[in-house]
Order: C-alpha cells, then structure tokens, then sequence
C-alpha cells in the first residue's frame, strides 16, 4: 500500500496549556479541509473519502457534503465517515484502495487534521501487525459530553498501550515512533522510540508518518488506543511531497462562547439554494463574462435570465474595507472581524469575517486567502462559508 | 402637479416608552399632529393615510393606524423602506395630494423598538434587512454595515474619530434643549472618545439609542391650504434613491450612492441646489454618517465634510446648520417616526418656532439613508415667507 503525497494542518489558537486548539469558526468539517485542500491539483486523482475522526461533529449532518465541496470535488464521490483513533487511521490506510484520499482530524485540543493520498507513490506501508486488547480506560460518550476515564493511568499504560505495542512492534530494523499516546509517554513506551508528538487521536500516525517522509526516515509506526494497537512499517523509496499548513499562534480566550445565548435565525431551504456557491466559493459566470458572487438569476451586465453556471473564484484576496465589531451580539463570538474583500484577478467582491488572528489586526489593503469556516451555528445547524485569513506578517 | 405643503405636524417625547404601546404612541402622535393646525382640522377632513412603520407590532399596521385614530372610513396604506420610510411614506402621500386625488393626507410614522427581548429585537430586526443565506449569519449589524462605509471614508480622506465625536458632540448639545429628544444630554468629546466600542470606528456615544416614539404631518393641496394655515410650509421636492443592497456589491463604499440619486432627483424637483439650504435634519444613526451625508447632499466638496466639522459650520450659527433638533443621535430613532420628526423638526424651524431656531430659515431638507444603506429619500422644504 502506497501513498503520493501528505498534508498536515494545525489550528492557528493555543490554549491555557499551549496546546493547539481550534478557532470559533472551525470544526472537523473544516478542519478535514484546511488539510485536504493543500494536495491542490492532486485531488483530481481522488474517487473515494475516508475521514477518520474519534469526535465527528454530528452523528448526522453535513459533513461529507461541505467536506466534498470544500476539496472541489464531485459531490457524488464516495464518503466514507470513519469513527476511530489513531489505529483506526492506519486500518484505513492498508484497506484504501489506490485513488482514496484519507483525512484524519482531530478537534479537541491538541488539535490537528491531516490528508494522505492512497496512490502509487514512493512510500510504501507494509508488515501490518494488529493486537486488541479490552482495556476500556477512556470512553467518549455519544451524546458530546466529556470523555468518561477510568481513574487508573497505570493500568491504561501497561495493560493497554504497552502490552499491546509490545504485540505489534516485532523485530525489524526501522526505529519505532509511537502514534495515540501524549508525547511524554510515546518515547518510552517502545524501549528506543523516536519522540512522540502532542497529538494522540486519528491525525496522530498521519503527523508521523509525514515527520518521517520530511526526515527521510523509515519507521514502524505503532498506533494505540486503549488496548487496541496497530504497526505498519513505513517505508520510503524516494521523496514524497509533504504539504503543511501552520501559522503563528495565537493566545485562544478562555471560551469562545457568545456573550448572550441567541438563536441565528436560519433557512435551510435559502442555505441548500446557496450551498455550491457558498461552500465552493465559485461565482456565477454568465455566458456575456459577467461574474456574480453570489450567483443570481439575472446578470447585472446584460440582463441575460438564467444564463449563469459555477466557476470557482481565486482564493487570494485583498482587504477593501474592514470593521470589528466588539458589542456582544447575542448568539455570536465577539469580537469578530468583518471584511468586504477584493478577489484577485476580478471584479468580484465578497463580505467575509476575518479568521485565525485576533480582530483588528488587518487592516484595509492587507492580503491574504479566503478558507473554509463554519461561519455560525443557526438553530443547531452548521452554516459554512469562507473567511479571509490575512497573510502573516514577517518581521 | 399642484403644490402640497405641510399644515400641522407633531410627535410625542422619544423614548423607552415602556408605558405605551404603538396605538398609544399613534393616537397621541396624530392628536398632537390635529393640534398643531393652525385653524383646526378635523380627524374626518382627512381623506387619506400613510403609516411608515418598518417593524409590525401588534398586528395589522394600516388596520392599526385607522383603528387607533378613528380613521376607519378612508384608504390607510402601510410604507415599509427601512430607516427611509419615513421621508419615503411623504413622497407616496406627496404624489396623491399633488397629483389632485386627495386634498387632506395624513403620513404618520411609529416604531415600537422596546417591546421584544434585546436579544430576539437584535435578529428580528436584522432578519428585515439582510439575505438569510449569505448575509445574515455573518452577522453584520447595523453599525457594522455603516461602519464598513466610514472606516473605508476615514481611510481614503484621513478623517479621524475625533471628526465623528464632534458629531455627536454638535446634536447632543441640540438635542439637550429639545423636550421631545430621548437622550436630553451633552456630551464631551472625551466622553464619546472613552465610551466603549461597539464597531470599530463607532464607540457608544457614536451610536443612536433604540427609541419608541411616533410623529406626523399633514399635507394639503394648495388649493385647500387656506383653509388650515396662513403659515404653510410647502413641500418643494421629494426624493428617493437606491443602491445594491450587498455591501460587496457596491461600487464605492466611501460614499452613499443611495443618498446622492435621492438628493438629486429631490433638488431637481425643487429647482434649488444645495448652496439654498439653510438648515437640514440629516440621519446621523451613526455619527460618521453624517459626516460623510454632508458630501452626498453636496454641503462641501469631496473629502471636506471634516473640514465643515472642524470649522463647526453645521453647528446652530454655522454656515448650514444640521440637526438642530439632536438628530437620530440625541433625539433618538424608532425607525419609522424618525422621518417625520425630522419635517416636525423643519416644519418649526421654517415657521420660526424651533427650540434650536436657526435664524431666517426658509429652505430645509430631511434626509434618511437605510437598510443595508440600499435606500435613502430626501425631503426639501420652503417656508411660508418665500
């Protein structure tokens, strides 16, 4: 089983314990696209989506179809929404068949999303070992509350995660790197591992699998949960192109919690209408030239009915004019960032918020990108869109 | 078109008018607006009416202004044109009067703000205004669409929050002496500098309050005007403009397009221009909006409108005083009323009777610019002396 190319992606926010965490506006929707989105043109090899995640955002919802039409692919691609930690990202990758992109996000503080492309490519994973064990120290229950844990850590790490690395590991002559467990634990849990990461849920064996690709180092990635323990070895032939996405951080506030409980009134009928556009950030294109965004019925420049189809717009963009608003809006994180910006290369201006620094940092003329966030929750339901995310400025 | 002037016009005190509701508020409006006619009028000499109202409340709202002023036997028409409607509701009734179908007409405008929760007032409001899919979950408040228009002002013409606070500065001053205003006090520029923020640029002190409050005139054919007034104040021009009601989609959010093809076309019919007017009630809902009106009206030039603050020309005295009454920022803005106390406002001033009288005024114009700045009208006015 082989893989062409790797993207990670880490949230631009720490919190109290210096641990990436996400922003207000990112979920695992969004985060399985900061990631994804970064294999660029190779997405078109892509006919199949696995995203492996613990903590998918709903058990029913829009996932697969913001997901598909963030990574500007066809939105009957086949999307498969695995629930797992770190084994369960490799079980994915030696079942994947070539063509497959999997995603593997992880929401919760240490924060992390990763892509890989399952093609022929020149690192190769093999010698698959599996060793499961019941060792139900942690659970997470579905309801979103937090987790439940058994209070033993002693009993988790030796009859859990060391007993079954141990099972998996075998002789070889790849160092062993440790995927699933907190960084201090993952140097020691294998006698000679390499230094583990922050990351311990489904991005985790991705994360090192792209560290390894970056060091040129072949590895036996063990990947544990609980008493469940899964090792590949990780074999490079050649470079293979690691894409990173990962911003200067940011203090994250306490909460990002509204100010007042309010409910967002919402449409889901005036949503779905808007989706493709929206979610795709694509502009309807008239058969005269002319580019609207949003699209509408009827063009501004002709007159022509009915004579648009979607064309996705660049993603650079420039401040036009920009607010931040501080009063504490019901139902909204305050402070925000709002923007009219001008799209490159067009005449096309969009209204957005300001992601991933706090409000009132980029002021008018600043450049950046526009990405996918999830721009409000309206009655229970996540409404995506895209936010400008100001270039960062190097000193 | 035969000329239409105002014979009576009148409003009850702004404010959070808890102990009212909208019919209160309207049949005390109307009964001030009845008496304030110089020779008397009587509610059946009426014979139609316009209600702007932006929000309902309490149902139907035609049903509602006949009911509550006993107006039930003849045409009343609701006029929803966001914070325009109300110099808008004098346009729709300008053109019957005019056009000879109706001699008496009534426009009478109410908003009744401060009878929901803050926090469902905050979307209800905000849901009227913007597109459910594209707009309305970004959240962009009302400050925040104005304050996208002013930030890119200040940026293009080096105006400064300094220059707004001397607006809020100028109308609170006015409004302090004005028994009808909401907010009757003054203010320093330190204190609208120091308040706290609500959208950058715009602090607290730069914001207008959330006013109940309802006012009216009525307006009557020339050939019927005797009847009511020797003092008449004559409806010269009316105007209404629009622009896209996306902020994306505008071509230039340093100025507003909406106010420049309102004021155009109410010159226009007035056949007098800027330079003419002697005194004007501007919608300053945020006080960097009256600074940049200033240019839209075409009281100065481009990129001056700081330069008329800082020379305090818009102040009582000044070269084109504006707001003598406070303005939205002192005398408060329930949406629909604020029009027509605006022409309350110049109906005085014009007839030599205001608190803040600005000497010798005989042209006056009123001005609303609303929604997400997609719609502005424009009212201008003569004195019974010319």
């Amino acid at each position: 089983m082989e893989i062409s190319a790797l993207a990670t992606y880490r949230p631009s926010w720490v919190d109290a314990s210096g641990r990436r965490t996400l922003g207000p506006d990112e979920d695992v929707a969004t985060l399985a696209v900061s990631a994804g989105r970064l294999l660029g043109d190779r997405l078109a090899d892509v006919d199949r989506v696995v995203l492996v995640t613990r903590r998918p955002d709903a058990l029913l919802g829009t996932t697969p179809e913001v997901v598909l039409e963030g990574l500007g692919l066809d939105a009957a691609t086949p999307f498969v929404e695995q629930v797992g930690g770190a084994p369960a990202t490799v079980e994915t990758l030696l079942a994947a068949n070539p063509g497959t992109l999997v995603l593997a996000v992880d929401p919760l503080a240490p924060a992390a999303s990763a892509a890989a492309l399952v093609q022929a490519g020149s690192l190769v994973l093999d010698r698959p070992a599996t060793a499961r064990h019941s060792v139900p120290v942690r659970t997470v229950p579905l309801t979103g509350a937090g987790d439940r844990v058994y209070d033993d850590p002693r009993l988790l790490r030796e009859q859990g995660w060391k007993r079954a690395a141990a099972e998996v590991v075998k002789e070889g002559m790849h160092p062993v790197t440790v995927a699933g467990v907190p960084a201090k634990v993952a140097g020691s849990l294998v006698r000679g591992a390499l230094p583990g990461i922050p990351e311990n849920e489904a991005a985790a064996p991705l994360l090192l699998i792209a560290r390894a690709a970056t060091d040129g180092q072949d590895v036996r990635l063990v990947a544990v949960e609980n008493g469940h323990a899964v090792a590949v070895d990780v074999t490079l032939a050649g470079s293979v192109p690691v894409l990173t996405a990962e911003r200067a951080t940011h203090p994250a506030p306490a909460t990002w919690e509204p100010a007042s409980a309010a409910e967002i009134p919402a449409s889901p009928a005036a949503y779905g209408r808007a989706f493709e556009a929206k979610v795709g950030f694509k502009a309807g294109v008239c058969s005269c030239g002319e580019r609207h965004y949003p699209p509408r019925a009827q063009c501004v420049a002709c007159g022509a009915l009915d004579a648009q189809h979607l064309v996705p717009l660049p993603r650079s963009a420039s401040v036009y004019s920009a607010v931040t608003v501080r009063a504490p809006v019901p139902g909204k994180t305050v402070p925000y960032a709002l923007a009219v910006v001008d799209v490159d290369g067009t005449d096309v201006r969009a209204l957005v918020h300001i992601t991933d620094d706090p409000p009132g940092r980029a002021p008018i003329g600043a450049r950046g990108r526009l990405v996918l966030r999830r721009i409000a929750v309206r009655a229970g339901v996540p409404d995506y869109g895209y936010a400008f995310q100001p270039e960062e400025q190097h000193a | 078109m035969r000329d239409v002037a105002i014979v009576g016009a009148g409003m009850i005190p702004f404010g959070e008018l808890f102990d009212q509701g909208i019919k209160d508020m309207v049949s005390r409006a109307f009964g001030a607006t009845l008496g304030s006619v110089d020779k008397g009028m009587r509610a059946d000499e009426i014979e139609a009416a316009w209600f702007s109202e932006v929000q309902s409340v309490d149902g139907f709202p035609a049903g509602l202004l006949a009911d509550a002023c006993g107006l039930t036997d003849i045409p009343v028409t609701r006029v929803e044109n966001a914070c325009a409607t109300g110099n808008d509701a004098i346009r729709n009734a300008l053109y019957a009067v005019g056009g000879g179908y109706v001699d008496v007409a009534l426009v009478l405008g109410a908003d009744k703000v401060r009878d929901t929760a803050s926090s469902a007032t905050f979307w209800d409001w905000m849901s009227t205004n913007r597109d459910s899919a594209w707009d309305l979950p970004l959240g962009l408040i009302s400050p925040a669409s104005f304050a996208l228009h002013v930030a890119r002002y200040m940026h293009e013409f080096g105006a400064t929050r300094e220059h707004l606070a001397r607006v809020a500065v100028k109308n609170h001053r006015n409004g302090a002496r004005n028994p009808y205003a909401h907010l009757r006090f003054e203010v320093t520029m330190e204190q609208v500098l120091a308040a706290p923020m609500v959208v950058e640029p715009f602090g607290l002190l730069d914001c207008v309050p959330q006013s109940d409050g309802a006012a009216a005139v009525i307006i009557a054919g020339k050939d019927v005007v005797d009847r009511y007034t020797d003092r008449p104040v004559w409806v010269r021009g009316v105007g209404t403009g629009m622009d896209r009601v996306m902020h994306a989609h505008k071509a230039d959010l340093s100025y507003f397009a909406a106010t420049r093809k309102a004021a155009q076309r109410a010159f226009g019919m007035a056949g007098v221009g800027p330079g003419d007017i002697d005194v004007a009630e501007v919608h300053d809902c945020f006080s960097g909006v009256e600074m940049m009106t200033y240019e839209d009206l075409g009281f100065c030039d481009r990129g001056e409108a700081p330069r008329l603050l800082e020379k305090e020309e818009t102040s009582i005295g000044g070269r084109i005083p504006v707001n003598p009454s406070g303005g939205l920022k002192s005398k408060g803005h329930p949406p629909g009323a604020t029009g027509l106390a605006q022409c309350t406002e110049l109906f005085e001033q014009l007839r030599g009777e205001a608190v803040n009288q600005v000497d010798g005024a005989r042209w006056a114009l009123a001005h609303n610019v609303g929604g997400p700045t997609a719609v502005s009208a424009v009212t201008i006015l003569e004195g019974p002396r010319g």
